[in-house]
């Protein structure tokens, strides 16, 4: 009676062990399945930054939000390690767009307007992608607390086949991304900007795209060069990416993740002779904030509004006007703008 | 036809339909559940944008609201009418009152007053864009991001329709001040943004729509 009692002790502990042994295991393959797919989620998105970077391709692409559709062609060349790019609306006013590098150059044919800026932001994933491990441990807090990211299956864009990545936010401060990836290239075939509510804000889609070797110089010329018309020109005011000027004001509730890029004076309304405001910008490495103020006009705005992916809230304070406007949702841009005041012992700028 | 009906809605809910068109509005609702319906809707909607409930709530919350309101004595068919005087102002603050209270109940927040857009137009003279308050505070508890596959689509698509409807009530003075610095803002942050050439397509769309 007692051989058989140790017996059925014995077998138990066994039993107890083989299952405490298969769970560990299936913990441990599914943690490794987890970190495998984190892993090349990581490596599709690593690969398509650089495929956008340095790819030469032309295509035709549809982007809608609201009601609102454009189609655009856009020419993309690489040359000598600089990065040109033409986008020309096929639909509705005329408006063109030539980027070389940083410098974008706006232009309105019908209205004889051109008007030049300067993008003062790091490429996105430096520093997840930079190969510099103290780059690459922040980047691991980057995955891991303000986006994730998700492998999904192959889909079709563009009559090309594409790799499905979802980026994830982790609250509630910023949008998500659903992208669709070209197998063969790399490109970003397709982008939706999800909201909170797993609604598309604004999407993107290549109805067609070609990557040849070269691009010759005169695709990327603009249509109409008039020499015989006055042209209204505003050239890109001078920045530096990363300058950090003295400022006023300060915030004091802002959102995880979001580090100020840049802080400088700029012109307003088209540089038509409004004025300059004070420009904040801010980047959680994809979602970006900018935060205006400048003395109260005419015509204040109170409140907030969206337009497409882009949220703007605005208050007066102390005579000034300021406005936040972002690809956040609206509580980010509420949030900057109502935790903005003036520093004590300072007046405003 | 049903645009307009919507803007109205819309416009409605924000404190920025005249009086005369609010009281035939309201007597419209009275008469439609559709329109009850839709209107709760935009009242959550309106609430989840100014305050952050996530609108992944889902049609079950508007839902509620719209059965709280239907349980209000004010807007039920064959009410004795008061007053033609009184008819303008007291639907529109029933109608706030018991979107208040339906929204407190379901959600558990304490609801400030609010004044509307348009009262603090009148009084301080801005081109209010929405219904918002600096009194709201922004420190109120906040829902966690629900899983797209929870998303109630109706809710969501109407709060895109809605956000459209407001932008178009916007003065076009302000309209076109907000679009400069939307595009400033994309010109100016385009290589942060998955370097794509998104920025670039948003500026177009903006100043092709404008």
């Amino acid at each position: 009676m007692k051989r058989a009692n140790e017996s059925r002790a014995g077998r138990r502990f066994w039993l107890g062990a083989l299952v405490c042994w298969a769970a560990c295991l299936s913990l441990g393959t599914q943690v490794q399945a987890d970190a495998n797919e984190g892993q090349a989620a990581q490596a599709l998105l690593q690969r398509m930054t650089h495929a956008v970077r340095f790819t030469n391709y032309v295509g035709v692409c549809v982007y809608r939000f609201g009601d609102n559709l454009q189609t655009i062609r856009i020419v993309h060349q690489v040359k000598n390690g600089h990065r040109h790019e033409r986008l020309v609306s096929l639909n509705g006013p005329e408006r063109e767009i030539i980027r070389a590098d940083a410098q974008t150059t706006r232009i309105h044919p019908s209205e004889h307007f051109i008007a030049q800026n300067l993008a003062l932001l790091n490429t996105p994933f430096d520093t997840a992608f930079s190969g510099d491990p103290a780059r690459a441990a922040a980047a691991e807090g980057f995955w891991d607390n303000i986006y994730s990211l998700e492998l999904l299956g192959p889909d079709r864009v563009a009559g090309r086949e594409a790799r499905r990545l979802n980026i994830v936010p982790l609250d509630h401060f910023r949008y998500g991304y659903r992208l669709w990836i070209d197998e063969r290239s790399g490109l970003l075939l397709r982008s939706d900007l999800i909201d909170e509510a797993g609604a598309s804000l604004e999407q993107i889609m290549f109805t067609a795209i070609e990557t040849p070797d070269t691009i010759p110089d005169q695709w990327l010329e603009p249509t109409r060069s008039d020499e015989a018309t006055t042209w209204h020109r505003v050239h890109a005011p001078r920045m530096q990416p990363g300058t950090i000027m003295a400022s006023a004001w300060r915030i004091d509730d802002l959102p995880k993740g979001f580090k100020l890029a840049f802080r400088g004076r700029q012109p307003v309304q088209g540089g038509r002779g409004d004025g300059f405001v004070e420009h904040w910008l801010y980047s959680d490495g994809l979602a970006t904030v900018s935060v205006y103020i400048r003395p109260q006009g005419k015509h204040p705005f109170s409140g907030w509004s969206r337009r497409g992916a882009v949220s703007t809230f605005g208050r007066t304070l102390d005579d000034y006007q300021i406005i936040v406007v972002g690809e956040v949702p609206a509580a980010t841009v509420r949030r900057i703008g109502e935790s903005m005041s003036v520093r004590a012992q300072a007046t405003a700028p | 036809m049903r645009d307009g009906l919507n803007e109205q809605l819309s416009a409605l809910v924000d404190g920025e339909l005249r009086e005369d068109e609010a009281a035939l509005l309201l007597r419209q609702l009275g008469r439609s559940e559709e329109l009850k319906a839709r209107f709760a809707r935009y009242c959550l909607i309106s609430d989840a944008l100014h305050r952050n409930l996530s609108v992944a709530t889902g049609s079950d919350l508007a839902a509620r609201v719209a059965r709280a309101l239907e349980d209000e004595p004010s807007y039920g068919v064959g009410q004795h009418r008061p007053a033609r005087g009184r008819l303008l102002l007291r639907p529109v603050a029933g109608m706030a009152l018991a979107v208040t209270g339906a929204l407190a109940m379901v959600t558990m927040w304490p609801q400030p007053s609010q004044e509307t857009a348009s009262t603090r137009a009148e009084n301080e003279g801005v081109i209010a864009a929405a219904q918002e308050t600096p009194q709201q505070s922004h420190q109120r508890p906040i829902e966690a991001v629900d899983a797209p596959e929870r998303a109630a689509p109706s809710v969501a698509v109407e709060t895109a329709a809605r956000s459209q409807l407001q932008w178009k009530r916007l003065d076009p003075q302000l309209q076109r001040q907000l679009t400069d610095y939307l595009i400033k803002h994309s010109e100016r942050s385009a290589t942060g943004q998955m370097d794509t050439a998104l920025p670039y397509m948003r500026i177009i769309g903006y100043e092709a729509g404008q």
